[in-house]
């Protein structure tokens, strides 16, 4: 972790003239930022506090960068980026935290089964760890990471359109557009790049349903999604349903969205490693993305008629990838 | 003074837990040694995809900082001139990770 801190100290140094330590120390405070959870004992209204806390921390965290570095202040993609990066660090330094308590616990102790536990699931948590490691010097330089490649897919397909426009701005980091494509009007739904952000997709998806009043026939959802040991990195499921990560706040919106206008949605997954999905896009998952939009015409034609009109949701982190 | 030494109920339980202690660690050092040395994907090269949005001419060069898939380039295309467009960005690896 050590290593990271100095790759973002050497990063922020090429930016701006402050002393390491100070900025160390910032960054540390940083990375011991809690989120507290919002309690469960009554669920009524869970998923609406959550994504208040959501919201509340990005702005936070974002905020705090921008302070942080204010000579990049201007740039929102590197605040992006450098919050992504704070993000990994936090993340890092929460797993060391946990494995460090675990170990003093069983020498504390001299109970070595709390050892046996730790080093059964070590295989696990070297693969998490390393895709976290790696992740830190893609997020500096603003590459493309395998979770990129639904908003990569809304990108590549887009140039297959006609008519394309921006819909609106109106919601935070996120891009909605229209286009025609063989006769259908299709609504484009990604988070804004080419910085690191994974945008506000519900409230891109509420607004086309209750601002724009369209009546979609279909919704297709494109997500990367971690694949078994056995599966190849970069083949492509097809499914029913929200095909989303994270904590389940937007897709939890999204589902309701769809339900209550009786909107079916269609998924499709790009399967790829942890460490895949956190590092830069290697060439496997590039050409699937390629393939992928080839499938999103074919199920356009397949499920939806001339003149209906389709959502095309670019589900993932859209750093490196712009409109 | 005569000790009792029992061969059921003494020495062959100490024999398997001695025999289960050294196999215990025997593999978890094994599975310790596998983790540490796990062949992690070595990269090549990172490279950017430009596109001519006229004529399709594409070219595939190094990554450089700043890149990001949607950019227009200074650079033109040889065909008909028209500013090439970045389109993807990814890198090349040895192995599959």
């Amino acid at each position: 972790m050590n290593n990271n801190i100095t790759q973002v100290l050497d990063f922020i140094s090429s930016k701006v003239n402050e002393d390491k330590r100070l900025i160390e120390g910032r960054i540390r405070d940083l990375m011991e930022m809690v989120i507290i959870e919002p309690t469960s004992m009554e669920p009524e209204g869970l998923v609406r506090k959550y994504k208040a806390l959501i919201n509340s921390y990005n702005d936070r965290l974002e905020k705090d960068v921008s302070r942080l570095i204010p000579a990049i202040s201007s740039s929102k993609p590197i605040i992006q980026n450098f919050t992504n990066v704070v993000d990994v660090l936090r993340e890092l330094n929460f797993i060391y935290k946990v494995i460090d308590h675990y170990y003093r616990l069983a020498m504390k102790y001299k109970s070595y089964y709390l050892l046996i536990q730790l080093a059964a699931i070590l295989p696990l948590l070297k693969e998490e760890i390393d895709a976290l490691n790696g992740s830190v010097p893609v997020f500096l330089k603003g590459q493309p990471i395998g979770d990129s490649a639904g908003p990569l897919t809304v990108f590549r397909f887009k140039n297959l359109c006609s008519d394309l426009k921006p819909v609106s701005d109106s919601v935070k980091d996120t891009y909605i557009a229209s286009c025609n494509f063989k006769g259908r009007k299709i609504y484009l739904v990604k988070a804004e790049g080419p910085g690191g952000t994974v945008g506000h997709l519900d409230d891109a998806i509420r607004y086309i349903y209750e601002n724009i009043n369209a009546r979609p026939r279909l919704m297709i959802t494109i997500d990367a999604a971690l694949k078994l040991e056995g599966e190849e990195s970069g083949s492509i499921a097809e499914g029913l349903g929200v095909a989303m990560g994270g904590i389940g706040v937007e897709k939890f919106n999204i589902e309701s969205i769809a339900t209550k206008y009786d909107t079916p949605i269609y998924a499709i997954l790009v399967k790829m490693s942890m460490p895949e999905a956190l590092n830069a896009m290697t060439k496997v998952i590039d050409e699937a993305v390629n393939k992928v939009v080839e499938r999103l015409g074919k199920v356009i034609d397949s499920y939806s008629e001339p003149n209906d009109e389709v959502i095309i949701v670019g589900v993932g982190n859209t750093i490196g990838v712009a409109q | 003074m005569l000790v009792n030494i029992d061969l059921y109920t003494i020495i062959i339980p100490i024999l398997v837990t001695v025999a289960l202690a050294v196999a215990l660690f025997y593999v978890v050092a094994r599975d310790l040694r596998n983790i540490t040395s796990a062949v992690v994907a070595r990269r090549m090269s990172e490279y950017t995809t430009l596109r001519c949005p006229t004529c399709g001419y594409i070219k595939v060069r190094e990554f450089r900082p700043g890149d990001y898939v949607g950019k227009v380039e200074e650079e033109k295309c040889p065909n008909d001139g028209s500013n090439l467009m970045i389109v993807g960005i990814g890198k090349e690896t040895l192995s599959n990770q």
